[in-house]
């Protein structure tokens, strides 16, 4: 029966996907790693790979060479990676994670990213302390040791199999193990750690064994002279060893020599002041970094400041500071006995990164010579936050093996960079493993006299030919040849060209170009040289076609107390417009100021002063404009009556709705409330959405098969509120899930559904007349879209205006929010087969085509759903001869199995999938879909088929061809005709 | 009135001179269409385009030059000319009809008609409805003085294109040189019937009719009477005709009872015409009283 529906589902909806020769086309898909937290290089097979695992909970394996990727395994949602480990002999990557639940998940995956075992470690006690350690032990990495406060347990790394568990049960002094060190004769496992709290802390030790975890001996504990620190755990050196902690002040260094046969076990607890390396050391800030090397110890004193230091003496080998602000990134490399450290800081200036290397051995440091400066290729990525060594064997001139180094080198942004040989070899952006916002941007349309617009009905010959003659513009380029990375584009007359602007949680915001991927721009905003967070970003109209959109940053200092200010770049080129403008608070709301008709002559006519202002609501109400000019003043005095925004407190469950007075202050304004809408107090999972103000509605009605006409509720203000509630007087009944459809001007209840045993999050998604409501059914927890759709008592329609000018303007024009109307509302809810993460519908130019349902899927997919599924009119039951005429399908409760041809994301998967946007372009049949999550997928759909423009495949020479052939004909024919002709006269 | 071709709506517009091909083409096609001959004319234009081989002209036009230059010489008697002419149009459409029709009518204008009579019926015998041929050897028999024979093929020819009022016309000719009035009267009656509006049909068949004499004397006043009506203003034939066969049917005797109505308006219809021309001699011819004449015929009838 499915499979019936599944194949008239296939046959109605057409395929409206992509043909098999267009992929990577019409499409492309960008696959993220995330922003690297553990390294590993490793050489199999002749590829020099880098096993990594990331902050968006990937395990990946790049290509040390080329940064691509060779494989990637995502981890299940939620999952924090906290270890890493390569046993190359056994062909074996063991990652270690934390899971939501606060298990600690071991998985051991084959050097091909395959999956061999995955175990889970479940904390000793349900409130046990986090974080956890987790180590592999053995040279093949043959054990995972899991130590969790007092608890050793030990997981056979071969197979899986949770071998032993051990907790140290010694009533107060309890023990927090750090490090574990396995013997040379593999029968030992000694733990290290500290114990007690306080004036009685001391360092721990304990020997199990390692086959059965049977303790050996008493728990070792060595008095430390001062209180130790608690937040982390104990570190433990190579070879010679020592447990190194921190007192509880951060300002002494804690260690104790230890060894094999446990002759140094137990000996004297010894300190260092840390406050004699440095003026600027010791603190809060200082902490010892995880890395192993031989007698040996790294501390960050602050964020800029790094030692390394020779446990034997106690004092400093080597120490890093960077000579700019920004912190220093460290990587090492263990070979045998020996151990690499390499440091990457900020040099001066601040804009070039400087490296230094030491071999650290048994007897001390040595500063290797090697290149003082760092090449990055392009962009900006901000100060190094981390970074991972390997090593590789290369031949020099004469042939003689030598050990290079390769490094891994993240920055700030998220980016990864491989280094090697003192070359950038490549660059990732990672940032956009974590997008927060993506926009849509159009580039601005070429004046016809500056260049020649690129677009497809000039043909590919012109194309070409313009391209080869140089012609400036031929090719997209601007006419002033002002590029970043050939990134800077007019549009094209589809309006496929465009740019996607995502910011991300790294506060980056880069710009990729949404026909080929590559990334126009990219730039990590700051202040005064201070890395910031980036709070909002807004895209900012031009008022004009012809110039470039502006994006608006409104981002705040990292530092305490934070600093605000708002950034305006260009949008096309990533260029800062202007200099950073503070502000004294928060930004709640802002909002394009509409520009004067004769700013927009100024601008018609050339000017090239920013003739856009914009409105920043401030934390006290107040309003900032920018620029903080009379002219923008009185722009927005103009348009304030028409200026309307809301605010949802979700923790009050307030929407409160808001214009604009003036204030006392010279141009000064303010935002006052004007509506409040009070939530029931049992409301949470508050989701609020509105219409696309740019959204286009082509027609006021709907036409029904017998000839009838539904006249939409169109009203640009519809704002969507969904929540769930649960009736505390009836809670048997289970929650419900409410969607409330507001009038954003007027504050009014346009309409109040309620979708009874259902449980958000509620996703909402609306357009022109309808509101799409995602939530989950209780108790089953199956997703279930519901439908609700506005419409306006029957008016009789202005048949002159439709005869006349085409449509019945009237219908469309914008109402007035205080007409009273009083739509009413049909809807229904259908069961979904997958979980949905966001959603969108797809916008067109003109609004003609008929929509379609964007959804985001849990498993990485986008499904495209097309408005007639979704239809609240669905018959139940026999369809009548009108239900056929207007193709309404009957109604099922259950949408699915979709065919496969409607998950546009093909064989694409979306990891972490968190929205979804949709663009038009100048074609009206053709819609720009963006899924976005750690990877990126864009596409362009057409619900309705490509019904404007010629086929890819279409055969231009053939067409050619006949053309020439119809004229050649028409040249013979029309010869022999006159000469008939001739002959018949003269016959 | 000339007939307006390609422009052209008067030989002032035409000119005496060459000016181009294509206004040479035009004034030629003017000449023609207005059966102006004028062969003069014709080579003044056209012998340039012969000279110049038809440059800047379609091969149509240009062998059409080449026909009225040929036709303008055989009436100039320019015999070189025309060879020159004949060649062009004889190489080009060798075995072609019309090629053979103008090289017929040379021997017609060199008074060779047996031998153009000759070409002519072999033509028709290949092409026995070549209109153009039928009518030259009639032509060529009018020329020889064998109107019997001309009639007769006249005859042939109307039986295929019984529409041609030309052929009707120069038939009804011959008979009426040949004295045959019943026959000539046949061919006006055709004539009558393929333009009904034309007054000097009528006025002629009348004048047929009134050689005929005894009853269709009558039938004469009433068709004389009929070109008056249609052409009232200077028709000083009819009304004389009118008159004559008034004046006819007056000296033919003592009328009946039956014919006193009739002898009446003989009288006033006599009275009408003979005042008529003389008004008309006198200068003062004005609108005639079509009244009265409208009343007589109906009294006629």
């Amino acid at each position: 029966m499915l499979r019936a529906i599944a194949l008239l589902l296939g046959a109605l909806l057409g395929a409206s996907a992509l043909y098999e020769d267009q992929a990577g086309e019409l499409d492309w898909y960008r696959q993220n790693v995330g922003a690297v937290l553990h390294a590993d290089f490793h050489t199999a097979q002749g590829r020099r790979l880098v096993f990594v695992s990331t902050d968006v909970g990937m395990v990946a394996a790049l290509d040390a060479t080329t940064g691509e990727t060779a494989w990637r395994q995502p981890l299940p949602a939620g999952e924090r990676i906290v270890a890493q480990a390569i046993a190359p002999g056994a062909g074996a990557l063991l990652v270690g994670s934390l899971a939501p639940d606060g298990a600690l998940m071991a998985r051991r995956w084959t050097l091909d990213g395959d999956l061999v075992w995955d175990v889970a470690v479940l904390p000793p006690a349900p409130d046990a302390p986090s974080p956890a350690a987790l180590a592999f032990v053995g040279d093949g990495a043959e054990s995972v040791v899991a130590l969790w406060g007092a608890s050793v347990t030990l997981v056979r790394g071969h197979t899986g199999e949770r071998a032993w568990a051990w907790t140290h049960e010694a009533g107060e002094v309890s023990a927090s193990w750090g490090g574990v060190h396995l013997t040379a004769d593999r029968s030992t496992l000694v733990v290290y750690g500290r114990a007690g709290a306080g004036r009685s802390s001391a360092l721990a030790r304990a020997e199990l064994a390692f086959a059965s975890g049977a303790p050996a001996s008493e728990v070792q504990l060595a008095r430390a002279p001062s209180a130790l620190d608690e937040a982390d755990a104990a570190v433990l050196t190579l070879e010679p060893r020592f447990v190194v902690t921190l007192d509880a002040a951060r300002t002494h260094l804690v260690f104790q020599a230890d060894g094999d046969d446990g002759a140094h076990g137990g000996g004297a607890v010894r300190t260092s002041t840390m406050g004699a390396w440095s003026h600027a050391s010791a603190g809060a800030h200082a902490r010892i970094l995880r890395v192993p090397l031989p007698g040996a110890v790294l501390v960050r004193l602050g964020e800029g400041h790094v030692v390394l230091v020779d446990l034997t003496t106690g004092e400093p080998h080597v120490r890093w500071e960077a000579r700019a602000a920004g912190p220093v990134a460290i990587g090492s490399l263990r070979a045998g006995a020996q151990a690499i450290v390499a440091a990457v800081y900020a040099g001066a200036p601040a804009a070039s990164l400087e490296q230094s290397t030491v071999l650290v051995t048994a007897g001390g440091a040595e500063v290797l010579p090697s290149p003082s400066a760092v090449p990055l290729t392009r962009g900006s990525y901000g100060a190094p936050s981390a970074l991972y060594l390997g090593s590789y064997s290369k031949k020099d001139g004469g042939g003689v093996v030598q050990i290079a180094q390769r490094a891994l080198l993240v920055t700030a942004d998220g980016a990864v960079h491989g280094l090697a040989d003192a070359r950038a070899l490549w660059a990732r952006e990672e940032a956009l493993a974590r997008p927060e916002q993506l926009e849509f941007l159009a580039p601005p349309r070429a004046r016809e006299t500056e260049a020649l617009a690129d677009g497809p009905q000039y043909g590919q010959l012109l194309r070409a030919a313009t391209r080869a003659l140089g012609v400036a513009g031929g090719a997209g380029a601007r006419p002033d040849g002002a590029s970043g990375g050939g990134g800077a584009l007019f549009a094209d007359s589809f309006g496929f060209r465009k740019l996607v602007v995502v910011r991300t949680a790294s506060s980056k915001v880069l710009a990729l170009r949404a026909d080929d991927g590559g990334v126009a721009w990219s730039a990590l905003p700051s202040l005064d040289g201070q890395p910031v967070e980036t709070l909002t970003m807004v895209v900012v109209p031009a008022p004009i076609t012809h110039l470039d959109t502006d994006l608006l940053l409104v981002v705040r200092t990292l530092s305490q107390p934070h600093t605000y200010a708002a950034l305006t770049y260009d949008g096309l080129t990533g260029e800062l417009r202007a200099p950073a403008h503070s502000l004294p608070s928060r930004v709640l709301w802002s909002a394009p100021v509409p520009a004067s008709d004769a700013a927009l002559a100024a601008l018609e006519a050339g000017a090239r002063a920013p003739a856009v202002g914009h409105a920043l609501v401030l934390d006290d109400f107040t309003v900032a404009l920018l620029p903080d000019t009379d002219a923008t003043a009185r722009a927005f005095e103009a348009a304030r009556t028409s200026i309307f925004f809301y605010l949802l407190d979700g923790a009050a469950g307030v929407i409160r709705g808001y214009g604009f007075a003036r204030s006392q202050k010279q141009h000064g304004f303010r935002a006052v409330v004007r509506w409040t809408y009070i939530l029931p107090a049992n409301a949470h999972d508050l989701s609020i959405a509105q219409l696309d103000s740019a959204e286009a509605v082509h027609a006021p009605v709907q036409v029904l098969g017998d000839r009838g006409v539904l006249h939409k509720h169109l009203n640009k203000n519809l704002v969507a509120l969904g929540y769930t509630q649960l009736d505390r007087a009836a809670p048997a009944a289970g929650p419900s899930v409410h969607v409330t459809v507001l009038d954003g001007v007027t504050g009014a209840a346009v309409h109040d559904f309620v979708q009874p045993r259902a449980a958000g999050p509620v996703k909402l998604a609306l357009t022109e007349n309808v509101v799409v409501a995602h939530s989950s059914a209780v108790p089953s927890g199956k997703p279930m879209l519901s439908l609700i759709e506005l419409y306006d008592n029957a008016t009789e329609p202005d048949y002159l205006a439709i005869m006349f000018s085409g449509s019945d303007a009237a219908a469309l024009r914008a109402r007035s929010s205080f007409e009273p109307r009083a739509p009413f509302a049909l809807s229904t809810s259908f069961f979904v087969s997958a979980e949905v993460e966001a959603m969108a519908f797809t916008q067109t130019a003109k609004g003609i085509t008929p929509r379609q349902l964007m959804l985001a899927l849990h498993s990485g997919q986008m499904l495209a759903l097309d408005k007639k599924l979704l239809d609240t009119r669905r018959p139940i039951g026999a369809p009548s001869t009108a239900d056929r005429e207007e193709g309404l399908m009957p109604y099922s409760p259950v949408l699915g199995p979709m065919p496969l041809q409607l998950y546009v994301t093909h064989g694409h998967r979306v990891e972490r999938a968190r929205g979804v946007r949709c663009a038009a372009t100048t074609l009206e049949s053709t819609s720009i879909v963006a899924l976005y999550g750690a990877d990126l997928f864009i596409s362009r759909q057409s619900p309705a088929k490509n019904f404007d423009m010629l086929a890819p495949d279409f055969n231009k020479g053939a067409l050619a061809l006949a053309v020439a052939a119809l004229g050649v004909g028409t040249v013979v024919t029309t010869h022999l005709r006159r000469r008939q002709e001739l002959n018949r006269l003269w016959r | 009135m000339a007939t307006a071709i390609s422009g052209l709506t008067s030989l002032e517009q035409v000119g005496t001179t060459y000016v181009n091909a294509r206004h040479a083409i035009r004034s030629i096609a003017f000449l023609k269409a207005n059966r102006l001959r004028r062969p003069d004319l014709v080579l003044t234009f056209g012998l340039p385009l012969v000279d110049a081989k038809g440059a800047g002209l379609s091969q149509a036009e240009s062998y059409s030059a080449h026909e009225e230059v040929y036709l303008a010489a055989l009436d100039l008697d320019d015999a070189p000319l025309a060879k020159r002419c004949i060649e062009v149009l004889a190489g080009r459409f060798p075995g072609s009809f019309r090629v053979r029709t103008l090289q017929a009518m040379a021997q017609e204008a060199g008074g060779r008609f047996n031998e153009a009579l000759s070409a002519y019926n072999a033509i028709l015998e290949d092409d026995p409805a070549n209109t153009l041929v039928m009518k030259r050897r009639v032509a060529v028999l009018e020329s020889m003085g064998n109107t019997t024979a001309a009639a007769q093929a006249l005859v042939e020819y109307l039986a295929l294109y019984s529409s041609d009022g030309d052929a009707w016309l120069q038939l009804g000719k011959i008979y009426l040189v040949d004295s045959q009035y019943r026959k000539a009267a046949f061919c006006y009656e055709e004539l009558l019937l393929l333009a009904p509006t034309n007054h000097v049909f009528h006025t002629k068949y009348a004048d047929i009719l009134y050689t005929l004499g005894g009853p269709d004397v009558k039938t004469a006043r009433k068709y004389y009477a009929h070109s008056l009506n249609i052409c009232p203003q200077n028709n000083a034939r009819a009304l004389y005709g009118l008159m004559m066969c008034c004046q006819a049917m007056a000296s033919a005797g003592p009328a009946r009872s039956k014919d006193k109505d009739d002898a009446r308006k003989t009288a006033a219809l006599l009275e009408f015409a003979s005042t008529q021309l003389e008004q008309m001699y006198a200068g003062k011819a004005s609108v005639s009283d079509s009244t009265v004449l409208s009343r007589m015929l109906e009294g006629l009838a």
